[in-house]
């Protein structure tokens, strides 16, 4: 019995490391994107920490419904870039985070609402993301005028025109896209204070992966010894402002 | 090649004119029907084009508008992209309100003086009542794609309809060459070889109809006109016959009367010479009384007269009936001249006139003349017997003499007298015949009138003239002119 294990052990171990994972994330900047700085932070980070696990990784950016569709069927073997969802944890082992990020409302410059409760945003038009994923309740509360866009430079500028009140996104989506997309964007929206949701980045496995769990735990392992001596948030500064 | 085209009936000029007026009028209809036709076309592809900006409104505006408001400006592109590539939008420039612009198409080129333009303002409208202006969207129409179009279609649709023009025109001619050319050829062929020998009714090859038709009526009108001449090309030949026969019987007549005086003076001459031969025995005979003789010497005289009456009564009607000959022969002029002389002796015995008889033959005549001595003879003494009749006294000459007439040699004789002369107003009638100039000088000589007439028919015939001389010789008061003319002079042989 341990003999078979360990022989299927060192089979898994011969495998990854002749055959390369494959880790993919949508384009989600500036936790992953095809111009950004090793792809992105997600893909960066898990690059990194599993070739320092003794990993071969290739990493790739791809749209949000291929990726998923593609999970389903085993093309890819590692996912980025995600929030926990605990539907998806039929198929998918998540890894420790290796950042939060917080969701915050952003308003006009001059404005200033602070956010307390999903149903105090009874009043306000918010644009809000095709598919976005942002928060349970305020996801949910349909009675909210909610003006679906599709980018989040969208919203964000509907938010500088006027034409919806409120939108809502990661901080550091919003700082990025500001930076990256439209600077004048700056001087003219601003957060509002209070946190919608704080929500941590995965690394998440595919279960049928052989030796998935395995490659989680090198994965968390390496992980920790990274944040101890301060490489992570080197890694992540790389990626994000605060 | 040529074979190919004679088939197909291009030899066939009637049809090739037709051909070309036809091709002529096709091509001015085919114009006029293409350019209606395109016309109508092009109305109806501009109001086509001019749809686009309606359906702007109707179906993209919204898009647009909800596009602008959402800051989907991917979106924004797709839409202007596909607006753009209308053929019929030159140009489309959308100006945001928060300061973007999209522009597709060149501003400068058709669209600064566009077919059409439309401005629309996309309006979001808000929930509460209120509406924001997002934009305004400017587009503007060029047909210059449909005139193109049109254009091209005109050259297609103008060609396809000149190529039928000229597919039917051939056609026609191979029609016209086998429904009419052929016919109309049959029928000149026809005409031209039509004859009295030939009388062929003419059949067309042509299948037979009900109704006639104009070439049915020329096929009957020539079979008609062919009936018409037959008639009377056949009353003709009747003609003819009747007249031949008519000649035929004339020239028999005239033959039996030539018969009949040759017959008749035959048997008249041989009893009147037997009555002359008697008489002239009776007058020489010795032992007579003197009053028998003068009797019988009257009645020589008018034997005489009869003779002559009968010669030239004969001469007459044998130049009358074409019975004279002439025949040309080489002749001894000074012996023949010789010979007149002497029988001009003795008609002036005869006449008992007492006057001389001269005869000048000139030295350099030819030895040789030709001629018919005969009827120059039967001419001279005639003449010497009018001049020794109508003279008196004096003198009676012949005269022989070289001339020339028109260039070419002729011998002229004359025979002159000193007479009491022809008076002027009978000078011109004494070749007549029965015409005398004093007819009471007939009781006094006698004669018929015929001798002069004969003389002129008999130079007539032989090529010479008989005139009066007008000028006068010394002394002679009448003088006639026998002119030998185309008389070959033929020198003796050395
Ligand atoms: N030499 C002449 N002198 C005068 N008159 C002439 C002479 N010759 C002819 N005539 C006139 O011309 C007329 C016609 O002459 P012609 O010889 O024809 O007839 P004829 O002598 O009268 O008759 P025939 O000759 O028939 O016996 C004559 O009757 C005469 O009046
Ligand atoms: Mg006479």
């Amino acid at each position: 019995m341990f003999v078979a294990l360990w022989v299927t052990l060192c089979g898994v171990t011969a495998t990854a490391q002749t055959a390369p994972l494959l880790a993919a994330a949508d384009e989600w900047p500036p936790f992953s994107g095809v111009d950004l700085p090793g792809q992105g932070m997600s893909l960066d980070v898990i690059h990194t920490v599993l070739t320092e696990a003794g990993y071969d990784v290739t990493t790739r950016v791809v749209p949000w419904a291929r990726l998923m569709g593609d999970a389903d069927i085993g093309q890819f073997d590692i996912i980025g870039s995600l929030f926990a969802d605990p539907e998806l944890e039929e198929y998918l082992i998540y890894s420790d985070p290796f950042f939060l990020t917080e969701v915050r409302l952003v308003q006009p410059v001059g404005e200033t609402y602070a956010f307390t409760t999903v149903a105090d945003l009874r009043p306000f038009s918010i644009a809000v993301g095709d598919g976005f994923l942002y928060e349970d309740e305020f996801d949910r509360a349909t009675y909210l005028e909610k003006h679906v866009v599709t980018t989040t430079l969208q919203a964000i500028q509907m938010v500088a025109a006027g034409r919806v009140d409120l939108t809502l996104d990661s901080v550091d989506v919003v700082r990025h896209t500001i930076t990256h997309d439209d600077p004048n964007l700056k001087d003219r929206v601003t957060f509002a204070d209070g946190v919608l949701a704080r929500q941590d980045i995965h690394m998440a496995i595919r279960r049928d992966v052989e030796g998935s769990q395995e490659i989680v735990d090198a994965f968390n392992a390496t992980l920790a010894k990274m944040r101890r001596d301060g490489r992570l948030e080197t890694l992540l500064m790389r990626h994000v402002q605060r | 090649m040529i074979a190919t085209l004679r088939a197909i009936g291009f030899d066939n000029r009637l049809g090739l004119r037709l051909v070309i007026a036809s091709l002529i009028v096709g091509s001015v209809l085919s114009v006029l029907s293409t350019s209606a036709q395109l016309g109508a076309s092009y109305f109806r592809q501009r109001t086509d084009a001019t749809l686009v900006l309606s359906r702007i409104e109707d179906t993209l505006a919204s898009p647009l508008e909800q596009a602008v408001w959402t800051f989907n400006f991917d979106q924004v592109d797709v839409i202007l992209d596909g607006l753009a590539a209308d053929p019929n939008i030159a140009f489309v420039e959308l100006q945001s309100s928060t300061g973007q612009s999209w522009t597709r198409g060149d501003p400068d080129e058709q669209a600064a003086t566009p077919d059409d333009q439309r401005v629309y303002e996309l309006v979001h409208k808000l929930d509460n009542n209120r509406s924001e202006l997002v934009g305004v969207l400017d587009v503007r129409l060029s047909l210059d794609a449909v005139r193109a179009r049109v254009w091209a279609e005109f050259w297609t649709t103008f060609l396809t309809n000149l190529a039928k023009a000229y597919i039917a025109a051939i056609a026609l001619l191979f029609l016209v060459g086998h429904m009419v050319s052929r016919h109309l050829r049959k029928i000149a062929d026809h005409v031209d070889n039509t004859n009295a020998d030939n009388t062929n009714a003419l059949r067309l090859d042509r299948a037979g109809s009900e109704k006639t038709d104009d070439l049915d009526r020329i096929v009957d009108a020539i079979d008609r006109f062919e009936c018409r001449t037959r008639e009377q090309m056949d009353a003709l030949g009747n003609e003819i016959i009747d007249r031949k026969q008519a000649e035929a019987e004339a020239r028999q007549a005239l033959s039996i009367r030539s018969q009949f005086l040759a017959t008749m003076s035959h048997e008249i001459r041989t009893p009147l010479n037997a009555i002359m031969g008697f008489l002239h025995l009776i007058a020489t005979y010795k032992d007579i009384d003197d009053k028998p003789r003068v009797y019988a010497e009257t009645a020589t005289k008018a034997s005489h007269q009869l003779m002559s009456l009968m010669n030239n009564s004969l001469d007459m009607s044998r130049i009358e009936a074409d019975a004279v000959e002439i025949k040309m022969t080489p002749t001894d002029i000074h012996s023949l001249a010789k010979d007149w002389h002497q029988s001009a002796e003795g008609m002036r015995h005869m006449r008992d006139k007492n006057i001389k008889i001269t005869l000048d033959v000139a030295r350099d005549l030819p030895p040789l003349i030709n001629m018919d001595a005969s009827h120059v003879t039967q001419i001279v003494s005639n003449l010497v017997d009018n001049a020794i009749k109508f003279t008196d006294a004096g003198e009676v000459d012949i005269a022989i003499k070289n001339a020339t007439s028109d260039g070419n040699p002729a011998i002229d004789i004359r025979v002159s007298d000193t007479g009491n002369g022809i008076p002027e107003d009978a000078r011109a009638r004494i070749f007549e015949r029965f015409t005398q100039a004093d007819s009471g000088m007939l009781r006094a000589h006698g004669g018929s009138g015929l001798g002069l007439a004969i003389c002129s028919e008999l130079a007539r015939l032989m090529g010479a003239t008989l005139t009066l001389d007008d000028r006068i010789r010394d002394g002679f008061t009448t003088v006639f002119l026998l002119r030998l003319e185309n008389v070959a002079l033929v020198d003796l042989p050395t």
